[in-house]
């Protein structure tokens, strides 16, 4: 959803596989064909190259090209025939040196026309949006969500937009930015930063690096070699193996994960109700995840706990406890500290690891990863007057402040400076580096952020060089496409009334009325051709499974010839049985947008 | 020795049966009764509500709820339909609510002669309503009731 923005007028351009609501407002409107954004985006950096664009001294001096590795597969299992054919797939994240000739050469195939035939897009539209970036005095920033992150090539996409913006320099300063607003800007920024993956560790370090790995266990006051130097399995391979009996113990912390992922018929319900497993889940609501679940957990929400997220624009925000936890619910961090106490670190860990901090023995998994000196440092006087902190009272010490602390001590001095604890609950945010109290705007340009070394006008301090990447990168084919079978492109997603999965949104009664069911948005013209009328029962099957729903011809959304949307809000119709689980290789993200359908009356 | 694996045996009959009872016990309001690896019928679609009669607000910043049908309603960069009554100068004729005094500010707290661009777009925070009752319940007190409550001899 690129938008240009300068000071004579202000130009909203957007792409999407279909019509929705942000086209009410748009300038330029563009409905691709799925998957063909690989076209588009190559062609726009083309254009620029082409029509002599290029920002040559900026390039030159802050960037450097690779060529991607390419055939990676889509991230299914491994006994799937296109794994099998997929010679890229285990070097996926590789690439190799290129020049910019090279660069040139490798995209003059993209060019205008060719994207307007494979996209669909009138040629005209997508020179206008190619000329809003290649114009070197007009100001562009480009948002997209989850069209381009869910997708089996999700990683290239966001190479090919971060492209444009670095073959013009339209990047890191004031109304140039490429900018991804994740499905969750509220969260997703926290979940990246503080290292909530199989692979990572604190401030963007990772379990396969001896030296993150040495830091991490030093900070942790853990013995070296404490932390396993393999990745664990990543979200979508989590259902796999509990499917395949190789992951039995599975602990949920209010995430609907039965409904969220991708292929639930296939894969999730059955690794869910293996005999062999044990699952439990906490839970604020009855969600499908919990109903399928060994154990639940009543679990305490939002701001029955003291807590903080961090936002896509890097922003740190904090907030109090402000009510308690009904009955005998209590948070995500309570249950782990309680559950730490019942472990003995001689259960847990091996000789070798005890020998080397034989201080730890007899102690618990709570001694040693809470009480522990560090964590437990600041007094429950330090909470703020007026407001209660249950995990405070329960444990006797501001679990939240020492845990905090501990964290930010991994990036102060690292280009990733939080703010002393405390700051936080004074201020609306502030966005990292926080360098002498004041918060960083924008990254990487000298004068806006303390990181970049003074003469160096910009330093894309990522990489040891300074420079940032421009990545070569083809079009390659979806995972699934529509055939005589099974038609129809299925596109997933949200409506503005619901959150994520319904838990909450459903339960307010105004939200509820104003979208209580999940629909089948379609093209009246599909529809009058399979003598289909709106509010007609339909199941929307794929090669994995269906849902019954009713056909949408009118609503807010209008999908082109060939397209329907299902948005995933609704309990009641699992759209995840039908979804593909195909998957980005790098960023191990699904393809929630694209897989092969039939629409059957019922 | 040998009764032993006997009741072993039936304490595991008997948690086996237990769970599979619960399993069937246990289901949402928003799902109903159909089981997880099952899909149900499709609820019929509702129409939209369609009255000139306000809804109470449940707190003061809440935007009101759109008690009409929108059905065919453009809100685009051409035009605005809502506008057509709600505008300012519109509303002696129609007697529809005037916009927000809010909405003609722009976010550095300026107020403009018309509706502010960032709150052109109506339907990001006004719905209509679908007639339908929610399968389940909220228990949502507004501030009022709360305050009453705390008075000797307010509502209960």
């Amino acid at each position: 959803m690129p938008t240009a923005a300068s000071a004579r007028r202000i130009c909203g351009s957007l792409l999407s596989t279909f019509e929705h609501r942000s086209f009410d407002l748009a300038d330029i409107g563009m409905v691709f064909k799925p998957h063909t954004d690989l076209y588009l985006l190559n062609a726009i950096a083309n254009h620029i190259v082409k029509t002599g664009r290029v920002n040559k001294d900026f390039v030159d001096k802050h960037t450097l090209f690779k060529r991607g590795q390419t055939d990676i597969g889509y991230g299914l299992r491994p006994e799937h025939p296109l794994e099998k054919k997929a010679t890229g797939r285990a070097k996926a994240n590789d690439s190799t040196d290129m020049t910019f000739e090279e660069y040139t050469k490798f995209i003059s195939d993209y060019t205008l026309e060719k994207a307007a035939e494979m996209s669909g897009v009138p040629v005209n539209r997508i020179e206008a949006l190619a000329e809003i970036y290649a114009d070197p005095k007009t100001k562009v920033v480009s948002f997209w969500t989850m069209g381009f992150n869910q997708h089996t090539r999700g990683v290239w996409c966001n190479n090919l937009v971060y492209n444009i913006h670095l073959l013009t320099g339209k990047i890191s300063e004031p109304g140039n930015s490429p900018f991804s607003l994740t499905g969750q800007p509220s969260a997703c920024g926290t979940a990246r930063e503080v290292g909530t993956f199989s692979h990572r560790l604190p401030a963007d370090m990772v379990v396969t690096n001896k030296a993150h790995r040495d830091k991490t266990e030093q900070i942790w006051k853990l013995p070296e070699g404490t932390i396993p130097d393999k990745p664990g399995y990543h979200a979508v391979l989590q259902n796999r193996m509990l499917k395949d009996g190789l992951l039995n113990a599975y602990w949920i912390q209010v995430n609907n994960n039965l409904q969220a992922a991708a292929n639930a018929n296939e894969e999730t319900y059955l690794g869910y109700r293996n005999p062999e497993n044990f699952i439990v889940v906490s839970d604020a609501y009855p969600s499908v995840t919990a109903l399928a679940a060994d154990l639940i957990l009543p679990t305490a929400m939002w701001v029955e706990k003291e807590g903080a997220y961090g936002n896509a624009e890097r922003r740190t925000h904090f907030w109090h406890q402000l009510v308690s936890a009904p009955g005998a619910a209590r948070s995500d961090l309570w249950q782990l500290m309680e559950f730490s106490k019942r472990f003995k670190i001689e259960e847990v860990w091996p000789e070798e690891l005890l020998a080397k901090k034989p201080e730890y023995r007899g102690k618990t998994l709570f001694d040693v990863l809470y009480k522990n000196g560090q964590v437990d440092k600041f007094p429950v006087s330090d909470i703020e007057a007026g407001y209660a902190n249950d995990e405070a009272k329960a444990f006797g010490f501001y679990v939240h402040k020492g845990l905090f602390e501990e964290y930010a001590s991994f990036g102060r001095g690292h280009g990733h400076d939080l703010a002393p604890f405390d700051t936080y609950h004074q201020v609306r945010g502030l966005r990292w580096p926080v360098v002498n109290g004041q918060e960083t705007r924008w990254r990487f340009r000298e004068g806006l952020d303390p990181y970049v070394k003074q003469g160096a006008g910009v330093q894309f301090y990522g990489f040891p060089d300074g420079k940032a990447r421009i990545f070569a990168l083809p079009y390659e084919p979806p995972a699934e496409s529509p055939d005589s079978e099974y038609p129809f492109w299925l596109s997933t997603g949200r409506v503005l009334e619901h959150w994520h999965s319904g838990t909450m949104t459903r339960r307010v009664p105004e939200l509820y009325r104003a979208f209580p069911d999940a629909v089948c948005f379609m093209h009246p013209d599909d529809a009058l051709e399979a003598k289909l009328r709106r509010g007609d029962e339909v199941k929307v099957q794929s090669r994995r499974g269906y849902i019954r729903t009713r056909v949408e011809t009118r609503g807010r959304n209008k999908p082109p010839r060939g397209v329907v949307f299902v948005p995933w809000f609704d309990e009641a119709q699992l759209i995840n049985k039908v979804t593909l689980d195909a998957t980005d290789p790098i960023s191990l993200q699904t393809d929630y947008k694209k897989c092969a359908v039939r629409i059957e009356r019922v | 020795m040998i009764g032993k694996p006997g009741i072993l045996l039936l304490v595991i009959a008997l948690a086996a049966g237990s769970s599979s009872l619960l399993a069937q016990t246990l289901n949402s309001g928003l799902r109903g009764a159909t089981p997880l690896n099952e899909e149900g019928p499709a609820a019929p679609m509702t129409p939209q509500r369609n009255t000139a009669e306000k809804e109470t607000r449940n707190y003061p910043e809440q935007p009101p709820v759109i008690p009409h049908s929108i059905d065919g309603y453009q809100i685009d960069i051409n035009g605005n339909k809502c506008l057509s009554c709600h505008a300012r100068a519109r509303t002696g004729e129609s007697q529809a609510p005037m916009v927000s005094i809010t909405h003609f500010m722009d976010r550095d707290g300026q107020f403009l002669a018309s509706v502010s661009p960032r709150r052109f777009f109506c339907t990001e925070c006004h719905v209509p309503q679908n007639v339908v009752k929610p399968p389940i319940s909220n228990d949502f007190v507004d501030i009022d009731t709360l305050f009453s409550r705390a008075t000797p001899g307010g509502r209960r």
